[in-house]
């Protein structure tokens, strides 16, 4: 047993890893690699993040002027339904657990592969074919929203034939994530070797089980909500359609059942990913280990008992709306409680300012303003006034994307290397945060602002004598130069995979298994059973000029190695 | 004649040390699975219950079901039994038990699938009256098809395992490393049985 093996040590080859084991098309299209399995659903992910983008350019573009600019009313309508269900469904719920953890958990956890590869593959074509259901319903056309709220999705006069294929695409995503979950919390629990105890896993890890916990328990019953409206519209039955004696809070309750783990869904692996991004580059210890992995859990179960937040305006009781403020508020508890162990990681820490980092940084404070406007509108009497306004999209925006997104490219940022074999060019990609950040607050924090004077959410148009076309034009800017950061993002990605220098195997100077194999990683991950330590005791490992990463250092003694093996000579 | 144990790595991509661990991971990820469609059954039945509790007027003109049900019900209960049979036999190592069992199982399910498919062919009558039926018999009449159509889905997919384990025990030499794959499947059996229990306690309320 060692901690690094001899090959881990040496300069990485290209010859024997995952990307060159089998070569053709086939080896891809049928591979059982969870690696090439992470890789092909981040390829997929990243195509649907461009087209769900580019929907985003056109809703913010028509808002450049009070009577719309590009499109008419049902144009916008579909525009932003389309970006919403894409940029949920496809994107960013897959984003980090499918594409990130794929890749990443079973070499951290070090196993061979997840428990199932089988249905691993299986769960990747279930994206594919609810994807093209998804896509498919733009042919006939969407404008509910992405929420698919009845009435508006029962109502066939509208001609809006894309509701059943896009329902049925978002069901068929939910059975891909849900097999996913299972096949995660099975990996977690039947694959750990020797010495990886519950907490000696990565936090990334604690943030993956705790999400697969909710895909597994929520997702289920927005299957069958949606089975029901594909149901209703098809036949009409009676159980969402107010017409025919349905009720269509009902569909409220049981979307939100699901939607709000969903959320969670989406932001609890990004702050597994920032948990590992802060104390990687602080090179410091995590602070408060046990109380950041058990507020994964309590902030996974919290998600199943807040749904009523989002239906204050309903009618439903009003002591059902103080119970889910109330509740509400407690998710604030377990969240703060990273956001005080990452501040404290990086106190003394020995900060790197690289571009993972930066993304860790920029989630911290995006994370903050997110979750504390979301305090606001837990506030019953607040959220009244403010509901269904531009205050409720910029809050979304700044948890879903300014957390949950920008978790994705921080791990994205952190473990190219390992994927690739590649170093991106740093300078590009701190170029790229700066410009990302910029133009982040200037899409949404005028939205704060549009939501608070009055500004009503999916609105086409606006009164010119309103005062919101200031905030619009800023806000349609900072969309463009968030644009122009993804493309920069994209250009040094690529010219890192066809020019970039080769990764050491530990680059930024991780101590979880996977910075202990080779980048790119080998086919069958590790050569032989690595031991287990400490993830986050950083002090043992030394710059190396030589291999332009990190090293075990040499007075230290390497469990199960000697000195002369562990620095590789 | 007792079977050889096995305890080459096993698995895809052979991510297990033994067979036993595979069949391990094999029962976690089924107890996951199970808890996963007791869900999605339990917002089914809960949606339409709720719909039902909201209406305090329920007509009483409404049909009965088919009688085929009942016999499906029972037949349901049968496959449950034999296959509670197979697996006792497995573990007493008797080929013969295991193969009869299954093939008796293998019966049933024909049996209950034939029956589903019987009373739906009944029920159909209903569906012509639709457009001209109250709110509250629409929900009850599609609440049959929706209930049974759900279930037979999950029928379906239990349907081909049980036709590998079938195959396995007539046409090949029954092996412990199938033990793991029939204990599944009878688990899986166990709880379509339960969940058709709930189903048909809600549709007798509709």
């Amino acid at each position: 047993m060692t901690t690094m093996n001899t090959r881990s040590l040496e300069q990485p080859t290209l010859e024997d890893n995952y990307l060159t084991y089998t070569r053709g098309i086939m080896s891809w299209v049928l591979t059982l690699d969870h690696k090439r399995i992470g890789v092909m659903y981040l390829v997929s992910v990243l195509g649907a993040f461009l087209l769900g983008g580019v929907f985003a350019l056109l809703v913010r573009t028509q808002l450049l002027v009070p009577d719309g600019l590009i499109m008419d009313q049902d144009q916008y309508n579909q525009a932003f339904t389309l970006h919403g269900g894409i940029m949920v469904f496809l994107v960013i719920i897959p984003s980090i657990p499918a594409a990130l953890g794929n890749f990443v958990m079973p070499i951290m956890l070090g196993a061979k592969d997840v428990a199932f590869p089988r249905l691993n593959l299986m769960s990747y074509y279930l994206w594919v074919i609810g994807a093209l259901c998804m896509v498919y319903a733009m042919v006939g056309g969407l404008d509910t929203g992405w929420t698919f709220y009845t009435p508006y999705s029962i109502d066939e006069s509208s001609a809006m034939s894309g509701v059943i294929p896009a329902v049925t695409g978002a069901f068929i995503l939910g059975f891909s994530s849900i097999f996913t979950g299972m096949n995660f919390i099975v990996t977690i629990h039947r694959l750990r070797p020797d010495g990886m105890t519950w907490f000696r896993m990565p936090l990334f890890l604690w943030s993956i089980y705790a999400t697969a916990v909710i895909q597994v328990l929520a997702t289920p019953v927005l299957g069958i909500t949606l089975a029901l409206l594909a149901v209703e519209r098809a036949f009409g039955i009676g159980i969402f359609d107010p017409a025919l004696g349905g009720d269509p809070v009902l569909y409220q309750h049981f979307f939100w059942f699901y939607s709000h783990p969903a959320v969670y869904i989406m932001v609890l692996p990004a702050m597994g990913i920032v948990s590992e991004l802060i104390a990687v580059h602080s090179h410091r210890h995590i602070f408060g280990y046990s109380f950041i992995a058990w507020s994964s859990v309590a902030i996974a179960i919290f998600s199943f008992i807040v749904w009523g937040h989002h239906m204050f305006t309903s009618g439903q009781s009003q002591l059902m709306n103080v119970i889910f403020s109330f509740i509400t508020f407690s998710v604030a508890i377990p969240s703060a409680v990273k956001v005080f162990n990452w501040l404290a990681t990086m106190y003394k820490g020995a900060i790197s300012w690289n571009t993972p980092m930066l993304y860790g940084m920029g989630f911290i404070v995006l994370f903050l303003i997110g979750g504390l406007t979301g305090l606001y509108l837990g506030t019953l009497a607040v959220d009244i006034h403010l509901h269904d306004t531009y205050f409720v999209v910029a809050h979304f925006h700044y948890t879903m994307m300014g957390s949950a997104l920008i978790g994705f490219i921080g791990g994205l940022h952190h473990w190219w290397p390992k994927i690739t074999g590649k170093m991106y060019n740093e300078n590009a990609g701190r170029f790229a945060f700066v410009l990302f950040f910029i133009g982040y607050n200037m899409t949404f924090f005028t939205q704060f602002m549009l939501g608070s004077h009055g500004m009503p959410r999916r609105y086409g148009t606006y009164p010119a004598d309103a005062g919101f076309q200031t905030y619009h034009i800023i806000s349609t800017i900072g969309a463009y130069i968030m644009a122009i950061a993804f493309f920069t993002m994209a250009g040094y990605f690529l010219a890192s995979v066809f020019g970039g220098r080769r990764a050491a195997s530990n680059p930024w100077g991780g101590r979880s298994l996977e910075w202990q194999c080779t980048s790119p990683p080998p086919h069958d991950n590790f050569s032989e059973q690595p031991a287990v330590g400490d993830c986050y005791d950083f002090s043992v490992l030394r710059w190396d000029d030589a291999t332009n990463g990190y090293v075990w250092r040499e007075d230290i003694e390497h469990p199960g190695m000697t000195h002369s093996e562990a620095s590789g000579e | 004649m007792p079977h050889p144990p096995t305890t080459k790595a096993a698995g895809a991509r052979g991510v297990y040390a033994t067979e036993a661990a595979q069949v391990r991971a094999g029962s976690l990820g089924l107890l996951l699975l199970l808890i996963s469609l007791a869900m999605l059954f339990g917002g089914l039945v809960l949606a339409v219950l709720l719909i039902r509790l909201g209406n305090t007027v329920w007509p009483e003109d409404l049909p009965h079901l088919p009688w085929q049900i009942w016999v499906s019900t029972g037949s349901l209960l049968a496959i449950s039994l034999s296959f509670a049979g197979a697996v006792k036999a497995a573990k007493q190592q008797s080929d013969v038990g295991i193969r009869i069992c299954l093939v008796w199982t293998g019966v049933l399910a024909l049996i209950f699938t034939a029956m589903q498919v019987w009373a739906w062919v009944n029920w159909s009558d209903q569906v012509s009256q639709l457009e001209t039926m109250t709110d509250q018999h629409r929900v009850a009449i599609a609440g049959f098809w929706i209930f049974t159509g759900l279930h037979v889905a999950h029928v379906i997919g239990g349907l081909v395992p049980l036709a590998m384990l079938g195959w396995y025990a007539v046409f090949r030499t029954w092996t412990n490393a199938r033990h793991g794959l029939l204990r599944h499947t009878a688990i899986y059996w166990h709880f379509l049985d339960a969940v058709w229990i709930v189903l048909l306690l809600a549709l007798i309320m509709l």
